[in-house]
């Protein structure tokens, strides 16, 4: 049997009158790795946001963990072990990318100075950044900030783990060892969520694969189901 | 005992008008009784800066003028019409000051309006006044050009800031020349002044007079009354070596001056200042050895001027006023109390009362037409010089043509009136010691 | 070096130094919170008058009140942002821009009925002593000031970049959202850089107190004049604002004593104006940047 580390219910939120969600529900298993596609504009970041409080639902409830967390602010979401990126990356464009790392790790006020440069030492030669620590990161490209984003919300250790289009302006050989590395992540007890385009990658990284469309979650299922079902298909792979 | 004179002869004229008006009953011929009505009261506002920058010394000439309305009122007020006094503050602003005004006019229909230590306050609250027909009864703003439109209903009882440049002169060629031992051709003159409505009036009219007369000004600076620091200033008036310095302030850059120029050991002869060189905030801040020999210009301070020169009625009454003020305000009665002491003292124990016994009014035209016929010599009012009006077809309105102003030098710590000697409480004295001698 | 021109620059340096560390403060305080504190000014007031009260409480020298009134005033600034300016973030610009005019008017109207409208000067031991070198005169107060400025600014700019606490209020700066993400209580941050903010002009009034004396309205120029300090160093710039403060400390006291007296203040308004036109990111390149 399994459990949810997140649960999601009914979930809404309307702006001017727009629906973007209209009853969202979703059940996220721990230890899984979760892939949420859907076309442009569908509702994908909103949901991310209301998850993580930048946003609050009209209705709804979230429980992380078994425990309702709709409400709280984003600073305590980072702190109990739910972290996200942006799709769009807000690193801190004046800071060295050292520093980037640092801020994070002081951020959750826990590990000693020690041992969280150690971490960040880690996690830059991990995304193949160690060489420009102490570079401003307004000077990054964007897939490098991409990477830098990666390494930042990892410096946590989260419990779960929601990224929004991290495969983005990446280029496909860093792409491999990034999700070889999730991989790993997730074998050491980590849930992943995370929206993405690109239907195949999804396919072979997750477990499971919602299918966000006019606000509401069309299907949720394994991969080969959700790939094989023909509307999926019509959208997805031109078919 | 004089209210009870007083309470006694409103009983009487009591008892008359109900003769009067028994007799009326029985007449037959009412049409020819049909004189105007005796007012009821005079409403008297008063709008001082008392917030702000001018809060000061606005608080002191509010004051003096309030002592004076309620000393009138405890003694019968108008010949027996009550003044209603009414409150504003212009806020040391000239937008704020013409705002009250229109309050005060429109909520608290006032006739006359006391005011208003500020020449530029002055400037805004007087069309405000002539357009509602009201009177600007002005005891504290100097610069000549508060009326340069010719208001009728501007009254002012103090000097404009000619008679700052005429003591000036008088001191330099009567007096200082001589003790420093110059011919006064041959003094080397600087003026300094910030860039106020009140400093840049007096600066100017000095530089003219001074001038005009052949003497020497070998500096003329001005500065800006928000300057954050006199530092060039100083600089430059230490560069031109004068002997004798006319400076015009307000009151935190008199201090800030003061202090520069020990910095910069800046010495001159003689500093003749105004403004917050007179004030009490000089000598709290440098000591009784700082400010030795310091001459401030300006209308005398009644707390330190030799009353003897005046009528012995006005003597009283100015020494009970100069103790009353001290009493409730903690320090003296300078300058700025005396102004307001003084003019006020003039509109209600002349204008006012001869205004009610010929028009029965205090209307603007009643008060205009008494204030016309105003001749008090020299002696007859608190700050010792006379009161008589320039009429509204002169080149200057409303203007007082014997009001005077003194030269006080601060001696042992406190502001001495020194010069004219006819109501001076000391002799002046001249070189001033240098900063290092202090 | 001519006394005149020598004695004209140190003394822009001292006044320099004052618009640097309230202006650095103002900077401060806008690059993190995005707020404009229009009571900057006021603030430096209600320091001048705590140090007055210290003085005349304790009998001690003014300069020993510099601790004192820098935590009251950073608490003062603590309190402000957590009770008044972090309930209006969210709302509209107006009342953010409104709620600190309010803040300043409430300062100075109550400072005014606590104490009355007159003049206070305080003396410190070293008020009767001036240096001079060949002919340039410097007081030991002025001295004391300047030195005391480019000890702190250069104590902030070490605690900005070199502590976490610092590292933290640059991240919430420049990307706030990232910041929540990060776990940083982003308003807890604001409410740090407030009174930080405060806590500088708080340094700055005491050292204004023996050179201005003390009355309701011996911060509203330096208050003004930080304006121009910010926009001339670059908005969120602290090191720009720093030397922005400066630089128009020495323009405005070479002007005075060369061009015109008169003109002097308004020469710092045109600059203003100027940079505004032409240069609106400040004329600095940008070093130390919160924001």
């Amino acid at each position: 049997m399994t459990t949810s580390i997140l649960s999601i219910e009914g979930i809404t939120k309307s702006f001017g009158g727009l629906d973007v969600l209209k009853g969202i529900t979703l059940e996220v298993e721990q230890g899984s790795i979760t892939g949420i596609i859907g076309p442009n504009g569908a509702g994908k970041s909103t949901l991310f946001d209301i998850i993580t409080g930048y946003q609050k639902s009209d209705r709804g409830s979230i429980l992380f963990e078994g425990e309702n967390i709709a409400g709280l602010s984003p600073h305590l979401f980072a702190r109990r072990g739910l972290i996200r990126t942006f799709q769009l990356t807000r690193v801190f464009p004046h800071l060295t990318v050292a520093e980037n790392l640092l801020v994070f790790a002081d951020g959750k006020n826990s590990a000693g100075a020690a041992g969280t440069k150690d971490k960040a030492v880690e996690l830059l030669e991990f995304v193949h950044l160690i060489g420009l620590a102490n570079a401003e990161a307004s000077t990054l490209s964007y897939g490098q900030l991409k990477l830098l984003e990666l390494a930042q919300v990892l410096m946590h250790s989260p419990k779960l783990l929601l990224l929004d289009e991290p495969f983005a302006g990446i280029n496909p050989g860093l792409i491999d060892k990034i999700i070889q590395h999730l991989r790993d992540l997730n074998k050491q007890g980590m849930t992943i969520v995370l929206i993405e385009h690109n239907l195949p990658m999804v396919a072979s990284l997750c477990d499971s694969i919602a299918v966000v469309s006019n606000g509401i979650i069309e299907i949720v299922g394994p991969p080969d189901v959700v790939v094989n079902n023909p509307r999926v298909k019509e959208v997805f792979l031109g078919g | 005992m004089l209210r009870k004179v007083i309470t006694v002869k409103s009983k009487v004229s009591r008892i008359f008008a109900l003769i009067a008006v028994i007799a009326l009953a029985f007449t037959v011929v009412p049409s020819s009784m049909a004189a105007p009505a005796k007012p009821k009261e005079v409403r008297i506002g008063l709008l001082f800066p008392t917030t702000g920058a001018f809060a000061l010394l606005g608080t002191d000439q509010m004051t003096g003028a309030e002592m004076v309305l309620k000393w009138a009122n405890a003694n019968g007020g108008i010949n027996g019409v009550p003044i209603k006094i009414f409150y504003g503050d212009s806020k040391s602003n000239a937008a704020e000051g013409a705002t009250a005004a229109q309050r005060m006019i429109d909520n608290d229909k006032v006739d006359i309006i006391i005011g208003s230590y500020s020449s530029g306050i002055a400037q805004a609250v007087m069309p405000v006044a002539q357009r509602n027909n009201v009177i600007l009864w002005e005891v504290g703003a100097v610069s000549p050009t508060v009326n340069s439109q010719g208001y009728s209903n501007f009254l002012r009882t103090v000097g404009v800031s000619k008679t700052y440049a005429a003591a000036d002169y008088d001191f330099v060629t009567k007096f200082l020349a001589k003790k420093l031992g110059k011919k006064a051709t041959d003094l080397r003159i600087a003026i300094a002044n910030n860039n106020g409505a009140f400093a840049a009036s007096v600066g100017d009219a000095v530089n003219d007079l001074f001038v005009a007369k052949g003497l020497k000004v070998v500096a003329k600076e001005v500065y800006p009354s928000t300057s954050t620091d006199l530092t060039p200033l100083v600089l430059k008036l230490k560069a031109a070596t004068p002997d004798v310095l006319f400076l015009t302030p307000d009151a935190p850059d008199s201090l800030l001056f003061w202090k520069t120029a020990k910095t910069q050991d800046f010495n001159v002869s003689a500093l003749v200042g105004s403004s917050g060189i007179g004030g009490a905030g000089f000598v709290a801040a440098f000591g009784a050895t700082g400010v030795e020999g310091v001459y401030d210009v300006e209308a005398p301070a009644l707390a330190s001027m030799n009353t003897s020169g005046l009528k012995s009625r006005v003597a009283d009454l100015t020494a009970q006023w100069v103790k009353e003020f001290g009493a409730a305000m903690g320090h003296p009665c300078a300058v700025h109390c005396g102004d307001g002491i003084g003019g006020t003292y003039t509109l209600v124990t002349d204008v006012l009362p001869r205004a009610l016994r010929t028009s029965n009014s205090f209307s603007a035209s009643a008060i205009i037409s008494s204030a016309s016929k105003t001749n008090i010599q020299d002696g007859g009012t608190p700050q010792g010089f006379g009161v008589q009006f320039t009429g509204t077809n002169s080149a200057t309105v409303g203007e007082n043509t014997k009001a005077k102003s003194v030269i006080m030098q601060w001696q042992s710590g406190a502001l001495k009136v020194v010069w004219p000697s006819n109501l001076a409480t000391s002799t002046p004295f001249a070189p001033m010691k240098t900063w290092d001698q202090r | 070096m001519p006394p005149m021109f020598g004695s004209a620059l140190i003394s822009g340096l001292v006044i320099g130094g004052f618009y640097s560390l309230v202006g650095a403060g103002l900077n401060l305080i806008f690059g993190v919170i995005k707020i404009i504190n229009f009571a900057q000014g006021a603030m430096l007031t209600i320091g001048a008058y705590l140090t007055y009260w210290f003085v005349i409480t304790t009998k001690l020298d003014p300069y020993l009140a510099l601790p004192f009134v820098a935590l009251v005033l950073a608490f003062f600034g603590f309190i402000i942002q957590k009770t008044l300016i972090n309930r209006v973030l969210g709302q509209e610009r107006t009342s953010q821009l409104l709620i600190t005019f309010g803040i300043a008017l409430a300062i100075q109207n109550t400072t005014l009925a606590l104490w009355g409208p007159d003049i206070r000067s305080v003396n410190t031991f070293i008020s009767d002593k001036t240096f001079e070198v060949s002919g340039i005169r410097v007081g030991a107060t002025a001295a004391m000031a300047l030195l005391g400025a480019l000890i702190v600014l250069l104590g902030l700019f070490l605690f900005l970049s070199r502590t976490r606490m610092g590292t933290a209020i640059r991240a919430v700066a420049q990307q706030a959202d990232s910041a929540l993400l990060s776990g940083i209580d982003v308003k807890k941050v604001y409410a740090i850089a407030f009174a930080i903010g405060s806590g500088l002009v708080g340094v700055a009034s005491v050292l204004i107190v023996p050179i201005y004396d003390v009355y309701p309205l011996v911060g509203e120029h330096f208050g003004i004049i930080s304006f121009i300090v910010v926009v001339l160093g670059g908005l969120g710039n602290i090191q720009g604002a720093a030397i922005a403060g400066v630089f128009l400390g020495v323009i405005q006291n070479l002007f005075a004593v060369y061009v015109s007296d008169s003109l002097s203040t308004a020469i710092l308004f045109f600059i203003f104006l100027i940079t505004l036109l032409f240069r609106p990111q400040g004329i600095f390149v940008r070093k130390m940047r919160v924001s």
